[in-house]
């Protein structure tokens, strides 16, 4: 039952804004990644960027596991979006993080040791009961063939994404 | 007949298919949904956009212009009218404010249209090695690239946390001549027309730019996806796709519902459903119903001797 109710609640969740992508898979995403981490949100803090336009949210990371890489053991990534005081920006297809929040995160290295969420809302999976689950809610997916025997960014247990993950 | 969990849970997935053709909003925060604020004096509803000129030449590489079809699809949405009435039932003027020779974007008060012309990074990067930017994470603006990784078009908006009302929102698109890393093929032809392919990459239909500008300015607007497949914010498109340049009869009820013709903007702040929409109290009754069905079936497993 509680498993019917959870899945209720999926349904009811509140929708949000959307970007497009076409379809991608775990191994692909992978590929291009420079870093696959396990880790737990320390904290999330946003901030206006230096032209003063942009709002910007730096997630510090716990890192539990290296799966892919070799970032550095503090890691902060940088994702587009956030709340600074009474204006908030909300830039679709991005992810959002919540403090304490179990993750794996696809990134790319972007400069300066800063890192960003490869794929924006698709590199991004949170960690529930064993399984790892994207959250897709505000991607619009343009569905596309898959390389053969690789699997597309979705819910999937945790030993199954990091077997992908760490396959050449 | 005792009704079963499944039964019940299938009959409210019936209903919630039955709501999908409802329009959903983008929320703003605790119960409080996205929306462009009413006029003050004059008493003209009116928002007003840019293109950005620079990338526009990266648009309908396979004929047409780019600037017409972006127009078209805001155009739409201002005319969103019921079946059996003649007048639009919303006074929202989407404004088309020229075209602008700025690639900037974000929080400035000037609601833009970038197409972008090729990535910010990677291989097929626009972006000058060593460019000072790069470091800075602040390319996209300088360079009119896209900074969005295999993305094809977003857009962002700006609200108030406190109230949910938009000071500005932008769209981007990620123009290219190939088929992720180095941007997608936009197209602007009408159809009829063949599907581009490999092969073919001109008279025909790629990413068809009105039909995902007409997607992209419903959360614009501060709307978001809808569950019903012929819905102009369906969550799923493909390549040759043109079907979202005719605004869905659940986009029009929400430009009804949200901007009506000479009434106030629906702020739904004071809703306690928050952004959910037409069919929302009874998606929540059924929920509640489905919880002590369940609750009770539970009870009566456990206490049944077996």
């Amino acid at each position: 039952m509680r498993r019917a109710l959870a899945m209720l609640a999926l349904c009811v969740a509140f929708p949000a804004t959307a970007a497009v992508a076409p379809e991608v898979s775990v191994e692909a995403l992978a590929r291009e990644a420079d870093a696959v981490v396990r880790g737990t949100v320390a904290s999330a803090r946003s901030r206006w960027a230096p032209d003063g336009r942009h709002i910007r949210t730096l997630v510090s990371l716990r890192r539990l596991s290296t799966w892919r890489g070799t970032p550095p053991a503090d890691l902060v990534v940088e994702v587009p979006g956030g709340s600074v005081g009474d204006i908030a920006q909300a830039v679709s297809g991005a992810p959002s993080f919540e403090t304490g929040e179990e993750v794996v995160v696809f990134l790319r290295a972007a400069g300066a040791g800063r890192w960003r969420v490869l794929g924006l809302a698709l590199g991004k999976f949170r960690v529930e009961a064993g399984s790892a689950v994207p959250q897709l809610a505000g991607v619009r997916i343009d569905r596309a063939p898959l390389r053969s025997g690789e699997r597309r960014v979705e819910a999937m247990p945790m030993e199954e994404l990091e077997r992908r993950v760490r396959a050449p | 007949m005792t009704p079963s969990p499944f039964m019940a849970l299938a009959a409210l997935l019936a209903a919630g298919t039955a709501q999908a053709s409802a329009y959903e909003r983008a929320p703003a925060g605790e119960g409080l949904c996205q929306y462009w604020p009413d006029p003050g004096t004059p008493k003209v509803r009116r928002v007003a956009y840019e293109v950005s000129d620079p990338g526009t030449a990266q648009a309908c590489r396979s004929g047409g212009d780019p600037v017409l079809a972006i127009r078209n699809a805001f155009a739409g949405w201002a005319a969103a009218a019921r079946p059996d009435e003649s007048v639009p039932c919303t006074d929202m003027q989407l404004v088309f404010d020229g075209v602008i020779a700025s690639t900037e974007t974000g929080a400035d008060g000037r609601n833009r249209i970038a197409i972008r012309r090729g990535p910010c990074s990677g291989s097929h990067s626009i972006v000058p090695a060593g460019a000072p930017c790069i470091a800075a994470g602040a390319c996209a603006d300088l360079y009119d690239c896209w900074d969005h990784d295999r993305f094809i078009a977003l857009t962002t908006t700006t609200y108030r946390l406190s109230t949910g009302v938009i000071l500005d929102a932008d769209v981007e698109v990620n123009a290219g001549d190939g088929e992720g890393e180095e941007g997608f093929l936009l197209t602007c032809i009408d159809p009829p027309a063949p599907v581009c392919a490999e092969e073919r990459r001109t008279g025909c239909i790629g990413m068809d730019l009105q039909n995902a500008i007409s997607h992209e300015v419903g959360h614009f607007l501060g709307f978001a996806h809808s569950d019903s497949r012929g819905s102009t914010m369906y969550a799923k498109a493909s390549r040759g796709e043109t079907g979202k340049r005719v605004l869905s009869a659940d986009a029009v009820e929400g430009m009804c519902d949200v901007y009506p013709r000479g009434g106030a903007v629906t702020t739904c702040g004071t809703r306690p459903q928050g952004c959910s929409t037409i069919g929302a109290p009874d998606s929540w009754l059924g929920l509640a119903a489905l919880a002590l069905l369940l609750r009770r079936r539970a009870r009566q497993e456990t206490t049944t001797p077996a």
